[in-house]
């Protein structure tokens, strides 16, 4: 089944290139709607406690241990969703006219984002992470925004394939050059047992190429100016999905597999991420474009679950609180939380450039009189990205805060200032943007229409679901 | 009705917001939105009975909102004196303020989503206010501060009021913080957040831990405290609530006088245990004292209605934190925050019937003369004058005497401060009351009286003001655990002297003026530029936070001048690849270039091919002749 989720927008790649081009797009979103569906099904057999679920494993490289290894467990159920709940709305956010070729490299990055969530041996999972990172190079490059395209998609690509590369000779090294498995599971349980001793080295290296996916300064370079360039659906799966691979494996790799490295250098990992929390933050304080603006607020976000992930490496004297399992549901919960979020920002930010044909903070005003709708549905998803309780980011940042304070108070402390900057910079945005007099350009801005709302009403009601009822979601990553 | 029905108290008015968010009528709206209220209203009146009759903590768990592991954060309410006099308070009075709205805003094209916002409003103080669980709390508060937020922006085409919006949200924010920090102090030190809980609850067990060498009590109290500062527009953060007088009347009146700046000095009293246990009262007493006093002397230069009101709701609440933390018990405190709801919705609503009358003038210089054009408004406003003013036997009296015994028997610079404070609100009273009811009207159009559904709630709340502190006092005062304490004479005497002498001060200074032609004589400028707080904010937080965003605006210039120079190089050094290496070496020279020669070699061979006889016939003699001088060569 999971073969089948994930390989469902690969059959939609087929026929989009042997079918005529006006159906691309509804077999684009037929292909990530086939594995919305079966994600679905899948969850709703999900047993939390079950540990590892529909597993499929099947040799493939018999000589260098590799197998096709794929399965559900508490770490991933909750992303996959994500990335499959994400995948059709990318593709409904995409312009009509769009020719096959965007379809084609969009349903083939889907399949790279489903299978690098559920595959559990390196080997592929690596190919489905170098997969969803060819086609957003190509989606950026040939169909983004501006012409500073080019030159983003070049630093996203270089960015992302060193550290792609630091990693690959990173598992090469552990793996003792195919002589040992490659199986995510056999490597921690060896982890666990002290039986692997991978080394400082080999630690940084699979580290790197993760902050860079993240990412964490001062490998965040490519982010702004790849997320901004990128047409819309593909910045929200950049942001939504992509980045969550990072936050991923973290948790599928680093802290299973190298626990007493992560120990090691919990604190410096925590440092690292506020420093990225405060850093993101207070760069979207001086930004002038909405969708750098977003960029740098999800620099911020995401360093979140990172600061958590320290705390895993930290937390071995739990006190009065159960920390470890705080920290994962809270990253895990955060995730999901700021996948919704950040999605359902980008695609009004979007649609905003798209009426107006800029997207500066200063070119509008008062938009609460002309787009009474796109008002409300923004002022709810910015109020949930700056963690208002009762909607979707509040009980994820309450874990990881609550986590992080019984392990490093002070550094918790100084994140609140991060909490704090968010703020900051997204009142004044919307300040910005929705209020004042409305000026002449923009008084007669057409609201949203049926289409769009449409596509923004599953994003607010998830935001409010998490948010009102984060039981149900924690459930999936309850052990 | 059993307890179980608490729930109902903010969820009637949540339904109410949910169903008002998409009306378009106005009245419908205000007709469902007064209607929740009602109920919610009964509903707590029959609580309060319920916890008069009982006295003690009874809870009520609703449900599970998060469970990780063992910890587990519950939905759960709490009924005591305590939480439900403020149910009961914030119910009423928000009706009353409802009902106001309803004839305020009747006109305004958006009075559908304002009943919306003042529902939302109300459904998150009342879950604040009846909130058994520390976090349950926190998150109504934040509900409180975004509705705060919505309605003072509420007429977003004002610039100033976004501003003011944006202004209370991120300064009442700052105090939040504090607020999830002691939080997060008390879930790691104590496990639970609940504060009530047959005995394990966060208030019964004080958490002895110690965090940063500090007491862990100590410490939690201190930061929940940061959050009551800025809720309670406390200095140093009682920056925003002048400012919020952007939003309409009746939300002043609501959110900025009687319910939501409360909201501070009511989590002082619910975690009253933690602030006895952790030593903080002194502080809690003090910063409420010289919060009083400045506050009371900038109201002193205000010319705008509202804002004289914002400064005094500020001053008065300076006092109920000086109540709380100068006696044993909340009770003081709480008393005075009752009292002093009621006479300050009264006045706020009053000066919003007054600006309307004046037609939406609210600078003081020009109005005069309303008494006679405004009887009924006038009658109300001076009852919450004289309770503000605490005149004897008036509610603000009672109230402020318990805070002023109270302060006496345990600071006496405190308790000089206070009565010092109670001498300048009676003189910002009186020049406030002889500026707009006095003498002739200065404004340029005449003023006329608001309509009934305007004066009645002010009437209502009148009869409050007057009342509310003789009938009720004593034993709202014994039902949330005052000790019976003495009454000194010399309290007694400061008390009278204070407000009388006040009063009459400033019946000589201004009532033979001539008022708004010439200068004022106590609106100094420091005073009518509020002590400088915003400028001084400006140049010392505001600037810190620029210089820190441009520190990182500048490193991420570097390290992208760093990043460009790698990608400029990968370009540079593709570019060679392709230009010299593969064009030149490889396609010119190499594989081009052999096969050019190639190409040429078979030109020149083919200019042989003549396909004449004798051409080949020479060329075959002279290869001959040619192998022969060769093999002649190699023999020799």
């Amino acid at each position: 089944m999971i073969s089948a989720l994930t390989f469902a927008p690969v059959l939609a790649a087929l026929l989009i290139l042997l079918l005529p081009e006006r159906w691309a797009r509804r077999l684009a979103l037929g292909g990530a709607l086939a594995s919305l569906v079966i994600t679905g099904c899948l969850l709703g057999q999900f047993n939390p406690s079950g540990g590892l679920q529909f597993v499929e494993k099947a040799a493939w490289i018999p000589a260098l241990h590799v197998d096709y290894f794929v399965g559900l467990d508490g770490t991933n159920a909750l992303v996959l969703l994500l990335a499959t709940i994400l995948a059709p709305l990318a593709v409904l956010a995409s312009p009509a006219q769009m020719p096959r070729s965007y379809y084609l490299l969009l349903s083939l990055q889907f399949t790279g984002l489903f299978g690098a969530f559920t595959a559990l041996n390196f080997f592929h999972w690596f190919i489905f992470w170098e997969m969803a990172l060819v086609p957003a190079f190509f989606l950026i490059k040939l169909f983004g925004h501006g012409e500073d395209r080019h030159r983003a998609a070049l630093s996203f690509f270089l960015f992302t394939v060193l550290g792609s590369v630091a990693m690959l000779l990173g598992f090469l090294f552990l793996s003792n050059g195919g002589q040992e498995s490659f199986d995510f599971i056999a490597l921690a349980d060896k982890a666990k047992s002290g039986a692997l001793q991978p080394g400082g080295w080999v630690f940084i290296a699979v580290l790197a190429g993760l902050c860079v996916k993240v990412p964490l300064v001062p490998l965040h370079l490519w982010q702004a100016p790849a997320y901004a360039a990128a047409p819309v659906p593909v910045t929200m799966l950049l942001t939504g999905v992509m980045s969550k691979m990072g936050v991923y494996g973290f948790l599928r790799i680093i802290v299973p597999i190298f626990p007493q490295e992560l120990r090691a250098h919990a604190e410096t990992l925590m440092v690292l991420a506020l420093v990225t929390i405060l850093w993101g933050a207070f760069l979207a304080l001086r930004q002038t474009q909405l969708k750098r603006l977003l960029a740098f607020s999800s620099l911020n976000h995401v360093a979140f679950c990172v600061f958590g992930v320290g705390v895993l490496g930290i937390a071995t004297n739990a006190g009065t609180v159960d920390v470890q399992r705080l920290a994962t549901q809270g990253i895990i919960l955060q995730m999901f939380a700021h996948g919704i979020t950040a999605a359902g920002l980008f695609y009004m930010a979007g649609l905003l450039e798209q009426r107006a044909g800029k997207d500066g903070l200063n070119d509008f005003g008062g938009l609460s009189a002309a787009t009474p709708r796109l008002a409300i549905a923004f002022y709810l998803l910015a109020m949930g990205s700056l963690g208002l309780p009762f909607l979707a980011g509040f009980a994820a940042e309450f874990l990881i805060f609550a986590s992080a304070f019984a392990v490093a108070p002070t550094l918790t402390v100084v994140a609140t200032l991060g909490l704090l900057a968010t703020a900051v910079f997204l009142l004044t945005a919307l300040q910005r943007l929705f209020t004042g007099p409305t000026p002449e350009h923009v008084k007669f801005m057409p609201d949203l229409s049926l289409e769009e709302s449409l596509l923004l009403v599953p994003v607010l009601a998830l935001v409010f679901w998490v948010g009102l009822i984060p039981g149900r979601w924690l459930a999936f990553s309850a052990n | 009705m059993s307890t179980e029905k608490l729930a109902l108290i903010p969820l009637l008015p949540l339904l109410a917001a949910v169903l008002t968010c998409g009306m378009r009528c106005g009245r419908r709206a205000a007709a469902v939105a007064i209607g929740a209220m009602s109920l919610s209203l009964a509903i707590a009146l029959v609580m309060l009975a319920n916890a008069w009759a009982h006295g003690g903590v009874q809870t009520v768990s609703l449900a599970d909102w998060l469970v990780v592991g063992a910890a587990k954060i519950q939905f759960s309410l709490l009924l005591d004196p305590l939480s439900a006099c403020m149910a009961a308070m914030v119910t009423f009075v928000g009706l009353l303020i409802f009902i106001y709205s309803s004839g305020y805003m009747k006109d305004d094209p958006r009075c559908a989503r304002f009943f919306c916002y003042l529902s939302l409003f109300a459904a998150g103080m009342l879950g604040l206010v009846l909130a058994n669980n520390l976090l349950l709390l926190f998150m109504s508060w934040e509900i409180v501060g975004v509705a705060s937020y919505l309605l003072i922006g509420f007429w977003f085409h004002k610039p100033a009021a976004a501003a003011a919006g944006k202004k209370a949200f991120i300064v009442t924010r700052i105090g939040d913080m504090g607020f999830l920090i002691g939080i997060l102090l008390a879930f790691t030190q104590a496990g639970t957040l609940e504060l009530f809980d047959n005995g394990n609850g966060l208030l019964e067990k004080i958490p002895t831990g110690v965090v940063w060498g500090i007491g862990a009590a100590k410490l939690i109290s201190l930061f929940l405290f940061c959050g009551a500062i800025g809720k309670s527009g406390q200095l140093p953060l009682h920056v925003w609530l002048p400012d919020a007088m952007e939003g309409p009347t009746p939300v002043s009146a609501l959110i900025h006088a009687a319910t939501m700046v409360a909201a501070g000095v009511f989590l002082v009293a619910r975690t009253f245990p933690l602030f006895v246990e952790g030593q903080t009262l002194p502080l809690v007493a003090w910063v409420g004292g010289l919060t009083a006093f400045v506050a009371a002397l900038i109201a002193l230069g205000q010319y705008d209605i509202k804002r004289i009101l914002a400064y005094s709701t500020v001053s008065q609440l300076g006092l109920m934190m000086v109540g709380l933390g100068t006696a044993a018990t909340g009770a003081v405190g709480m008393f005075h925050l009752f009292t002093h709801a009621f006479f300050k919705a009264l006045l706020f609503l009053g000066a919003g019937s007054i600006i309307h009358g004046c037609h939406e003038e609210q600078d003081i210089r020009r109005m005069g003369g309303i008494a006679r054009a405004m009887p009924i408004t006038t009658a109300a406003y001076l009852c919450g004058a004289l309770a503000l003013v605490a005149f004897p036997f008036t509610s603000g009296y009672f109230s402020k005497d318990a805070v002023l015994i109270s302060a006496y028997g345990a600071d006496r610079n405190l308790f000089y401060l206070c009565a010092l404070t109670s001498l300048i609100t009676a003189l910002y009273v009186t020049r406030q009351c002889v500026y707009v009811f006095i003498g002739t009207h200065r404004g340029a159009q005449a003023p006329h009286e608001s309509p009934p559904v305007l004066t009645a709630p002010l009437v209502i709340l009148a009869a409050f003001a007057l009342g509310l502190g003789g009938l009720a006092g004593n034993s709202l005062l014994a039902k949330l655990g005052a000790k019976h304490s003495e009454h000194p004479f010399a309290v007694i005497a400061t008390s009278w002297a204070v407000a009388l002498g006040g009063m009459l001060l400033g019946w000589v200074i201004y009532a033979r003026r001539d008022l708004g032609r010439t200068t004022d004589p106590l609106a100094l400028s420091a005073l009518a530029n509020k002590f400088y707080f915003d400028e001084l904010y400006a140049a010392t937080v505001g600037r810190l936070w620029t210089a820190l965003t441009w520190l990182v605006v500048m490193l991420q210039e570097l390290l992208a001048g760093v990043c460009e120079l790698g990608v400029q190089l990968t370009q540079a050094t593709g570019q060679f690849f392709a230009r010299s290496v593969d064009v030149r070496l490889i396609d010119e020279l190499t594989m081009d270039g052999l096969a050019r020669r190639f190409h040429k070699g078979g030109e020149v061979a083919t200019g042989f091919q003549t396909g004449l006889l004798s051409g080949y016939l020479r060329w075959i003699a002279l290869g001959a002749l040619a192998v022969g001088v060769f093999v002649h060569w190699l023999w020799k």
